[in-house]
């Protein structure tokens, strides 16, 4: 009980002090913090299509986070989770649309298998460019990121364009679209799939020898060494899971709440998981807490824009002071060691 | 002669070693003073407190008979102390030139004066009979090239004081015979010149006097016309030999044996050059040596986390060259390495999880899951068994003393009936009683019939335990011996490089 | 060709200039990701203080100014509390976006963008006899920002390459070891280099807004920092260099505008830049692995 109380300390501080300087700057736009988080919550979380909506808000975000968590666990910063996941919903989305005529019980395995399959190839890129060459595997993902917005328009554009104006395929066949469970949100069966991967990678990460290993590796790569691991090919092979996650992010999007690959769709799906894996401290059931949390502020913000003269962005301001605070906690982390030497000495 | 260098009464305490305790040397100006002495002597804590990288705990410094204190390299810099590091601080990509000057640049409104810069090296080159080329990149220059731009760069600070840590370590036999005719020259010039080595025949040729440390004090000082290799030997390694530990006669039967195994690093340096040895069961073999001389890979190539260029490794007879870490693990080589901060341990782990390191195998059941009722079990067993200090095995292993620590990793690396241990340096850093506990673990383990490879610096060590005793130097077995019928100084003389055998003799009987 | 040629050119000083301080800082051996954040804020600086004091030249330090600022925040958690590099450059670049639009919503309660006649436009240097000749043609009327930020790329070429400064942040980006035993203090080099990398940001940030345009848009950067990082990249980290690969892609920027009239698809071009960077990166590899192999 203790060790819950102990881990979860920090992200509840972390979300109380954000909630605080929110308060000072929603009294500065002129309005009563209660009142505006009030209404936020309540639009969250207060009716039923809110809190679908939530959920649906969070559902990309649980699967990009676990994607970033899950390679950071390993040492391999995955920043490349955007680019990965825009391959993955192009190849869901070819997918769905081209073998349109086979049953769902086939067809949306189909579209994930091959979401997760190019994903995949796409992270090994720079992951094996590192592996091989030692290239900064930081650069290559940046630069993939905008190369897989920029070819995955294109093919949205060109060989799969869809009979609409847009930089957009045709919509994917009825059979490969995930379960709706409401006609008024756009929560899927995505949802589900993403629940079962957060119980399962919480399963292999605390309680199995690959986990055990997974932490080796990134804790101190000489010794997972020593132990007996091959600290290249295995950190090679998270990264082609974490891939597989980011794909899955993708391909969510397109069969359960989209119904097509409309290009550029994410707006930081990518980089908001890292956020989100970064304050969960790479634990599943964090990432998952805080992805159901931001997917609140996003839901029940947008009503309390409408309700008040706070404009919406505040909840983006508050999203990234949470990040400019994990770091913050590095940074407390750092001072430590330092006084207690001054002291020493 | 006038003195240019008094150290007194320097002393230096880490946690609870005496790195340096009550040292007193001096120097004057066109001398060269050799220290010597074996690995953690003090050799090179006192260069440290001289060329200001570490303040003295009690002690002081004068130069030209006036005190110093440097709280910075900076500072001993300003006061013309220049050191050559055993490992070159040169930026391999930038030019000679701009190596030498770099921090002290002539240049007029920041911009460069290339010309003044390379006039005033050329003066220096000229004057000590030392050539660089300046265009050239750093790194596309010989070691011993590189080490003259050292000097060289040492010299363009206007250094009168020149340490030299090691420098004959990285050289070929022709590279020292002209970094000693630079170093006299050095000394004619009226610098002063201090040389930390273990190389004795070359403490002979080169120095004007030398100075014996052991055990963080100095033991003797003296000139070589007063002495010869073997005298300076006996004062480095000493010549009391601790008893052998007591032990059972045990069946001589193969049980690890590499063969002709070299292996090449990334610069190209031969580390192990067809290095061979044969370790039979029920035997401690020690391996002495100087560090650097290829102790770490050895301990890698047998434990399967270096593949080497050449050779093979041979358990019972059969190849297992190509078996990686994890199959050596399953093949019962079990290793203690050097450094338990690093390699041995995860820190941030606890210490159960640390007891089940490289064996977590062992500890799961279906769906790879860990049996933590087991592992629990097991870590509370190993901490009773070698009585390691905690309340419990599930607070951080960082949390033991370092005795205890490498009290856990010799427990878990010989918990599994191991056929062959890999034990380096298992007793550095630790307390008395922890060294005392892990030697008897280990003869008893060699009762038990385990081959055990013991590398160790400390050449106490290597006679209390050791069946035989083998010395490494240049990344060569060079020889063999049987530590009833050897001297610490016949040892030291192998040790350093003074004798060698060509061929050792591994199969006696 | 012209039109292309000067539609480049007026695309060209944010991404030069961010291609400056991402080179300055790989120099130091550490990768800005935060380029992206800090030229936005720029953005944003330059338009508020330009619309409140009627002049783009006080803008303009303004936005040096605080970005400057930005670089010291970013170097300060870099490097004293050893954040990692990445991690800053997320939470930067995601506080950018976020704080302009707010403080937008705040001060002047639109939402996406903002544009007003009291923004005064930084000035356009005019060369009349140019216009009569071709291809040079497309230099005339061009902002004051990309003679200076060409100028800009002269000097720091000259100060890498010959002076004692140079010679420093050459020294520290590949061996820092080195340089702190030569006497150089290796940290602070990087605390200018870092700051040096957020005042160039500034710049580029505020001739997006009040020299390209005369408004301020939500994320009008739009991944020009980035580009600018990619661009020091394909310059192998020389000033030189990330003129050429800033040009690269302000050309590509050019093509892509007056192509797409042809219905051509323009993403295939915009790719140019990034696969030519992907080829420095994998040959210099190659070549280093091929050194360090036949040493």
């Amino acid at each position: 009980m203790g060790k819950i109380v102990k881990a979860a300390a920090r992200p509840v501080i972390t979300i109380l002090i954000t909630l605080v300087i929110g308060a000072l700057m929603i009294i500065n736009a002129g309005e009563s913090p209660l009142k505006a988080y009030g209404i936020l919550f309540y639009g969250a979380f207060g009716t039923g299509t809110g809190l679908l909506n939530t959920l649906s808000k969070a559902t990309p975000l649980i699967f990009t986070g676990l994607a970033a968590a899950l390679a950071d666990i390993v040492g391999v910063f995955n920043i490349g989770v955007e680019g990965q996941l825009y391959l993955g919903a192009l190849a869901a989305a070819v997918v769905g649309v081209y073998a349109g005529g086979l049953p769902a019980v086939i067809l949306i395995p189909l579209c994930l298998l091959a979401a997760m399959l190019v994903s995949v190839l796409w992270a090994m890129i720079p992951g094996y460019l590192n592996y091989k060459l030692k290239i900064n595997i930081f650069i290559m993902f940046f630069m993939m990121n905008n190369m897989a917005a920029l070819f995955t328009e294109y093919l949205a554009n060109g060989p799969f364009k869809g009979n609409i104006t847009e930089a957009a395929t045709d919509r994917v066949a009825s059979s490969a679209r995930l379960f709706r469970f409401s006609v008024y949100s756009d929560l899927n069966a995505g949802f589900l799939i993403a629940l079962v991967l957060v119980a399962v990678l919480w399963f292999v990460l605390k309680k199995t020898r690959i986990g055990y290993e997974w932490y080796a590796l990134g804790k101190n790569r000489t010794f997972s060494e020593y132990i007996g691991l091959h600290a290249g090919k295995r950190a090679l092979m998270v990264l082609a899971v974490s891939a597989m996650i980011s794909g899955l992010a993708g391909a969510e999007q397109v069969l359960g709440t989209m119904g097509r690959f409309y290009a550029n769709f994410s707006n930081d799906l990518g980089f908001t998981g890292i956020s989100i894996g970064l304050l969960a401290a790479n634990n599943p059931i964090g990432v998952l807490i805080f992805a159901i949390f931001f997917g609140a502020l996003n839901s029940g913000g947008i009503l309390m824009a409408a309700g008040t003269s706070v404009p919406g962005d505040l909840i983006e301001v508050l999203q990234s002071l949470m990040i400019l605070m994990v770091s913050a906690d590095f940074v407390i982390r750092t001072w430590k060691p330092k006084k207690m030497k001054k002291e020493g000495n | 002669m006038k003195l240019a260098l008094e150290m007194e009464h320097i002393t230096k305490i880490y946690g609870e070693v005496r790195a340096n305790d009550d040292v007193s040397i001096q120097a004057a100006a066109g001398e060269v003073l050799c220290i010597i002495g074996e690995n953690g002597a003090g050799k090179s804590t006192l260069m440290n407190v001289l060329y200001g990288m570490t303040r003295p705990d009690e002690g002081v410094i004068r130069l030209d008979g006036k005190e110093v204190s440097f709280r910075s390299s900076r500072d001993a810099m300003k006061h013309r102390i220049g050191m050559v590091f055993q490992h070159f601080m040169l930026v391999k990509e930038l030019s000679c030139l701009e190596n030498i000057i770099i921090g002290m640049e002539p240049a007029k409104y920041f911009v460069i004066n290339k010309k003044a810069a390379r006039e005033k090296i050329l003066a220096l080159m000229d004057q000590y009979g030392m050539k660089v080329p300046l265009e050239k990149a750093a790194g596309t220059l010989s070691v011993g090239e590189q080490q003259k731009l050292e000097i060289i760069k040492v010299l363009y600070r206007g250094a009168d004081i020149i340490i030299l840590d090691e420098p004959t370590a990285v050289l070929t036999p022709q590279e020292t015979e002209e970094l000693f005719v630079n170093i006299r020259s050095l000394a004619k010039a009226g610098k002063t010149v201090i040389m930390i080595t273990h190389k004795l025949d070359e403490v002979m040729r080169v120095s004007d006097r030398i100075v014996v440390m052991r055990a963080g004090k100095v033991v003797g000082e003296t000139r070589p016309e007063n002495t010869d290799v073997h005298g300076l030997s006996v004062a480095m390694v000493g010549a009391e030999i601790p008893p052998m530990r007591e032990r059972m006669e045990t069946q001589k039967e193969k049980a690890l044996e590499v063969r002709d195994v070299s292996w090449k690093n990334e610069e190209g340096i031969a580390v192990l050059d067809h290095l061979s040895m044969v370790i039979n069961k029920g035997e401690i073999l020690g391996v002495a040596g100087i560090s650097g001389n290829g102790q770490p890979e050895m301990a890698r190539v047998v434990t399967g986390l270096l593949r080497p260029d050449e050779g093979e490794v041979l358990l019972f007879d059969q190849d297992i060259t190509s078996h990686d870490r994890k199959a050596r693990i399953s093949d019962g080589i079990s290793f203690i390495p050097e450094d338990r901060n690093t390699t041995g341990a995860c820190l941030s782990w606890s210490i159960e999880d640390n007891c089940i390191a490289g064996y977590q195998k062992r500890f799961t059941g279906k769906f790879a899951v860990i049996d933590r009722n087991r592992t629990e079990k097991f870590a509370d067993e190993l901490i009773e068994q070698f009585h390691i200090k905690t309340p419990s095995g599930k607070l951080p292993i960082s949390s033991l003393s370092g005795g205890n620590c490498q009290k856990v990793i010799v427990a878990r690396e010989t918990a599994f009936a191991p056929e062959v241990v890999v034990a380096a340096e298992p007793s550095r850093g630790v307390d008395i009683g922890a060294i005392s506990a892990i030697h008897n673990h280990m003869i008893e383990l060699r009762n038990g019939g385990t081959a055990i490879l013991l590398i160790s610096s400390s050449l106490d060590e290597i006679f209390e335990l050791s069946d035989r005793i083998a010395v490494i130097f240049e990344g060569k077995i060079t020889a063999l011996f049987d530590p009833k019928q050897v001297t610490r100084e016949e040892i030291g003389l192998y040790m350093s490089g003074a004798k060698k055998e060509e061929m050792v003799q591994w199969e006696r009987s | 060709m012209e039109n292309i040629l000067n539609t480049a050119f007026r695309s060209l000083p944010p991404l030069l200039l961010a291609g400056l301080g991402g080179m300055i800082t790989a120099r130091v051996g550490l990768l800005n990701l935060g380029l992206e954040g800090m030229m936005l804020v720029g953005a944003f600086t330059a338009v508020i203080v330009n619309y409140f004091t009627g002049s783009a030249f006080v803008g303009l330090l303004a936005a040096i100014l605080v970005c400057s600022l930005m670089g010291l925040v970013f170097a300060v958690f870099y490097l004293r509390f050893k954040v990692d590099n990445i991690i800053i450059s997320v939470a930067f670049n995601m506080f950018a976006v976020a704080i302009t639009q707010y403080l937008l919503g705040v001060l002047f309660g639109t939402s996406g963008a903002f544009a007003s006649d009291r923004i005064r436009k930084m000035p356009e240097i005019v060369i009349p006899f140019l216009d009569n000749i071709p291809i040079l043609r497309a230099f005339n009327s061009l902002s004051i920002v990309f003679w200076l930020a060409l100028i800009i790329t002269a000097v720091m070429s000259f100060v890498i390459n010959r002076t004692t400064w140079g010679l420093h942040i050459r020294a520290t980006g590949l061996n820092d070891n080195a340089v702190n035993t030569a006497g150089v203090n290796a940290t602070r080099v990087r605390y200018i280099c870092v700051i040096l990398s957020g005042s160039l940001c500034g710049m580029g940030g505020a001739y997006l807004s009040t020299g390209y345009l005369a408004m301020f848009t939500n994320n009008m950067t739009a991944g020009r920092g980035y580009l600018g990082n990619i661009a020091s990249i394909i310059g192998n980290r020389t000033a030189g260099g990330a003129l050429a690969g800033s040009l690269l892609f302000s050309l590509t920027e050019g093509i892509t505008m007056k192509i797409q009239a042809f219905g051509f698809p323009s993403q295939l071009i915009q790719l140019i830049p990034y696969l030519a960077a992907f080829a420095v990166v994998i040959v210099s590899a190659c070549l280093k692995r091929r050194k360090a192999k036949a040493a």
